[in-house]
């Protein structure tokens, strides 16, 4: 990979890099910081890197970092937000919010699995080579984070 | 197939794309079967996240690099570089030719003025003889034709006129004479024309009366006094005009070359010099 392959990959993927991320860490800040130092990171072994790998590359990195963020920072906390009006049914704002709270239940590993599948799109082999997992632990901690979320909608829904 | 143990696991699948077009509609038809569990089903695919695409990393231009010793350049820069690139070219290339050109015009002019100084003697008979024309004409084939002098003679019963005139192409001139006049002189004119060939050869012939840049300026003056003695006085201001025409066009030649060596060519783009030449 050469200097141009490299900010190409800049003006790709530094955007999506950006909201995993957010994601994992919740934090703006700590995510800018991520991000900065997965190109840092491509940009000292872009010669070991193929032009097709750069974006396994990138997230392999940035996952890594955001679960070695996650053991020294402890659980991350979003901010609450109180409502005043109760709906029967969760309308797609309070879905994204609350979705967001459920990812914020998961663990780190769940929640980067979770993040690279929906935001993604990676398969599970794909994933299991950015987490270093094998596939089928790929599989079930996906599905553990899946039945997890449901049941979070499950219930708030009946709170509502 | 899809049964109660494992129609969750099939759900799942679904959520995360990971099912074929086959297990899909073993699925559905499952559900359709059972339609209470159609809404376990809605709430798998809710749990699927959507990227929020108004989060991007502001400032990308910070993680941009570029190779050691090298320079990223825009697309405008690059533009704008080869814009100038062109019009240098098109500025050299009109230079060269201009140049090239006005050396040929030089030089075709300065052999038509030693032409004219080797042979003068072929304006005496500019006297409506046909025979001495056409050995001037045989003479203006061998020069130029940029620079070709033009002979015109009019035949009129008027007083006789003649009138010199120069320019930078070549001069005219108009020499006319009463009928009675040029009937006496044609035999002359005959017999001359052939003693001007004889003598035209011996002049090429002999190196006195040649007139190069070789000769020493005492025999050249003297070839020149004996020559412009056959010639009437108005020919001879004629032919001094023309050469101090020509000394003048060749002063600005040799000037030509010494200025364009202090010159000094210069490529501004607004208030930024991008290229100097100095000649």
């Amino acid at each position: 990979m050469d200097a141009k392959n490299y900010n190409t990959c800049v003006h790709e993927w530094a955007d999506a890099l950006f909201r995993f991320a957010c994601k994992c860490t919740g934090n703006e800040e700590d995510a800018r910081d991520i991000v900065q130092n997965s190109f840092e990171v491509l940009w000292q072994k872009k010669e070991n890197v193929t032009p097709e790998k750069g974006k396994a590359f990138l997230f392999q990195v940035a996952y890594n970092q955001s679960v070695d963020m996650y053991r020294k920072k402890g659980r991350i906390q979003y901010q609450e937000e109180l409502r005043t009006e109760a709906s029967h049914h969760l309308s797609s704002p309070d879905l994204k919010r609350v979705l967001d709270r459920a990812l914020a239940q998961l663990d780190d590993q769940a929640r980067a699995l979770v993040l690279l599948k929906d935001y993604e799109g990676y398969r599970y082999e794909e994933i299991a080579q950015i987490t270093g997992l094998s596939d089928s632990q790929v599989k079930v901690y996906l599905h553990r984070a899946r039945k997890t979320l449901k049941q979070y909608l499950v219930s708030v829904e009946h709170i509502i | 197939m899809v049964t109660w143990e494992n129609y969750e696991e099939y759900m799942i699948l679904q959520a995360d794309g990971e099912l074929g077009e086959a297990e899909q509609k073993a699925l559905l038809e499952f559900v359709r079967l059972h339609p209470e569990l159609e809404e376990e089903m809605k709430l798998y695919q809710a749990t699927v996240m959507k990227p929020d695409t108004t989060c991007v990393f502001e400032n990308k231009d910070q993680l941009l690099r570029q190779e050691p010793g090298g320079k990223i350049m825009t697309l405008g820069q690059w533009w704008m570089y080869g814009a100038a690139a062109g019009v240098i070219i098109l500025i050299l290339v009109a230079a060269t030719r201009w140049f090239n050109t006005g050396s040929d015009t030089l030089n075709n002019n300065t052999e038509v003025a030693k032409a004219k100084e080797v042979n003068p003697v072929k304006n005496v008979f500019d006297s409506g003889s046909t025979q001495v024309q056409q050995v001037i004409a045989d003479k203006q084939q061998h020069q130029p034709a940029i620079n070709r002098p033009v002979h015109r003679r009019e035949r009129s019963s008027s007083v006789a006129k003649q009138s010199v005139h120069s320019n930078t192409n070549g001069f005219v001139k108009e020499h006319t004479l009463p009928p009675t006049e040029l009937e006496t002189m044609k035999p002359i004119a005959h017999k001359m024309a052939v003693t001007v060939t004889i003598e035209k050869a011996k002049s090429l012939a002999t190196p006195s009366l040649t007139l190069t840049d070789e000769q020493p300026e005492i025999i050249r003056e003297e070839g020149k006094k004996d020559l412009l003695a056959w010639l009437p006085e108005e020919k001879q201001e004629g032919l001094h005009t023309l050469k101090e025409n020509f000394d003048q066009r060749i002063e600005k030649a040799k000037n030509f070359k010494d200025n364009l060596k202090d010159a000094q060519l210069a490529l501004k783009l607004g208030n930024k010099e991008l290229l100097v030449i100095n000649f």
